[in-house]
């Protein structure tokens, strides 16, 4: 049992995001000149533009108008201002949600997964950083140094079409991906203050429900006052507060005598298994396509000063994700050898493995563990908040230019859509859904376009027809939903999926019909 | 595990396929976007579009005038 007394959590998550508050205002410029700051810590927490100098987000949109657009566009790129420490850190933080907690600790605790399954998803999640040190570089080239995300991308390689469809795959998934945030830090708050966390209307719902209301208002507070270049500065220290207090609860929790196991107990709980290498695969896979479409991600290609800083920050960046992911791993692998019945008869459940570790240990643990999950749900739902508004960014900039309306409108239209689609999250949260499933359908949608896009990086005067066209290009995107339509009427023999699956397939060929008469 | 390894690989048939389709029907038009609208990109080359009949009246009117 848990006694982390709920107002005591309360407190740890207040005082934990208005850190984080205050840090984004000060990376910002505000307050920077009155703050006895010295010059190392003003470089490390003020953000910096191309010219070296300050950020000056607030000064800047009081300018004149160009000087004005070059701070909203700065406040919505970061544009070349990060080294590679930053992005490595950024990556890493925005990567790693609280979901990390529940994730592979249970493949660790499934003895039928065990070693492969958290090799695996270590690998799949430190994999996307690799496949964007050398697709970065590319995509960034062709794409202009004007560019935010890779929507952009395809606006400038194929069309209006493609944009749109990579926006609304790339807005799904990270909404997705959200949700799965706000659920994992409200059942991680659930968990440790002895509530409910499977029973719907109930006190325990209203209290969860209320922990993903404040870390929604706090993130959308910093991230519209002060932008992408905010995000990473707390990224950074996110980052380092990550690894140190892991690195605390791995001593912690292995120091514990209630959680020491013999080498014998160990080795029954790893294992090398066939399931193993299938789970492996497909989160590989999954993995990889659904992180193409994750724009948080992409906005750090173009946040990085160079393309050195940018490979390098990624390679860190990967290494540190896997190092936690198999930490988190082999949390469950000892939670398993420490109680195998248990987790045979599925009175203890394989995904909270890691709070089996924890129990043991006095209260100031627990409370360190919330301010762990914490900054680890805080930093990937800024940079997601980020990441889907960054998706309309470079049109509504060009409207402002356009007709000559303020940049500063852009910021108001970026944070309308952050309150809107967090309250839609918080409420879906709400639902409790099963976060691996939530990720699954969303990467699944990812699958069905990550070709498609990304093949447009092929040169067409070599590639010929494996550089698609504008058109083929989303055909194929429509052919991948259609075949995740099949496959579910082949699994489940659904008779609304038949249907669906059948007008899906009818439109389309209507619509290849209709391009083909009149092209 | 098959649905994730069959879809992408089935988009990315689609997608060559379609592709193929679109150039040897449309030919070189093929490579232009399906629908031209909207807000230039900075630095963004404006596509070649064949101009219509009535744009090339109005373009042989103003050499004429020129």
């Amino acid at each position: 049992m848990y006694d982390v007394d709920e107002g005591a959590a309360y407190a740890v998550l207040i005082s934990v995001l208005s850190f984080f508050f205050l840090l984004a205002i000060l990376s910002a410029g505000y307050f920077s000149e009155v703050l006895p700051l010295p010059e190392w810590m003003r470089n490390f927490i003020v953000a910096r533009g191309e010219d070296g100098k300050d950020a000056d987000i607030t000064v800047a949109a009081e300018g004149d108008s160009k000087t004005s657009l070059l701070a909203t566009d700065f406040f919505l790129s970061a544009r070349a201002s990060t080294g590679s420490f930053g992005i490595a850190m950024s990556y890493f933080a925005s990567g790693m949600g609280a979901w990390v907690v529940y994730a592979t600790a249970e493949m660790g605790a499934t003895p039928a997964i065990s070693w492969l399954g958290v090799l695996g998803y270590a690998s799949a999640s430190a994999g996307p950083a690799l496949l964007i040190v050398w697709l970065g570089p590319l995509v960034r080239e062709q794409s202009g140094e004007e560019a935010f995300t890779t929507a952009d991308f395809s606006r400038k390689r194929y069309g209006r079409v493609m944009q749109v469809t990579c926006m609304a795959v790339s807005f799904f998934y990270m909404y997705i991906y959200l949700v799965a945030e706000l659920t994992s830090i409200s059942n991680v708050y659930g968990w440790l203050t002895n509530q409910s966390n499977f029973m719907q209307g109930t006190d325990s719902e209203s209290y969860t429900t209320g922990i993903a209301v404040l870390v929604g208002l706090f993130t959308i507070a910093y991230t519209c006052i002060a932008g992408l270049p905010a995000s990473i500065v707390t990224d950074k220290f996110q980052g380092i507060m990550v690894a140190a207090l892991v690195l605390l609860l791995t001593i912690a929790v292995c120091a514990s005598p209630e959680n020491q196991v013999s080498h014998d107990e160990f080795k029954e709980a790893s294992d090398f298994t066939e399931d193993g290498a299938y789970a492996a695969i497909t989160l590989i896979i999954a993995i990889l396509c659904a992180e193409m479409f994750n724009q948080a991600t992409w906005q750090r290609v173009w946040a990085s000063k160079d393309t050195k800083s940018m490979r390098n920050g990624f390679f860190l960046g990967s290494f540190l994700v896997f190092l936690l992911m198999t930490f988190f791993g082999i949390m469950g692998l000892i939670s398993y050898a420490k109680d195998p019945e248990s987790y045979e008869n599925f009175s203890k459940l394989a995904f909270l493995s890691f709070f089996d570790l924890l129990e043991p240990l006095p209260e100031g643990w627990h409370i360190l563990t919330l301010v762990l999950v914490t900054a680890l749900a805080a930093s990937s739902i800024d940079s997601l908040q980020n990441g889907m508004t960054s998706v309309f960014s470079s049109d509504l900039l060009a409207i402002c230019k356009l007709y000559g309306f303020s940049p500063s409108l852009v910021k108001i239209i970026s944070c309308i859509v952050m309150v809107v689609t967090n309250g839609a999250a918080i409420k879906q949260s709400a639902d409790r859904y099963d976060v691996l499933d939530l990720f699954l359908v969303a990467d699944l949608v990812c699958a069905t376009s990550v070709f498609p896009v990304f093949l447009g990086l092929l040169d067409e005067k070599k590639w010929g027809i494996l550089s698609p066209t504008e058109w083929g290009a989303f055909m194929g995107c429509l052919t991948g939903i259609v075949c995740v339509l099949v496959i579910g009427l082949v699994k489940d023999y659904d008779s609304k999926y038949v249907i669906f699956s059948c007008l899906a397939t009818f439109a389309n060929l209507i619509f290849a019909m209709q391009k083909l008469a009149n092209p | 595990m098959w649905t994730f390894i069959i879809t992408p690989l089935v988009s990315l048939a689609g997608t060559v396929l379609f592709t193929g389709l679109d150039i040897a029907i449309r030919g070189d038009n093929a490579r232009q976007p399906i629908f031209e609208f909207g807000f230039p990109l900075e630095n963004e080359e404006p596509a070649e579009l064949p101009l219509d009949t009535n744009e090339q009246k109005v373009l042989k009117v103003d050499e004429v005038g020129a």
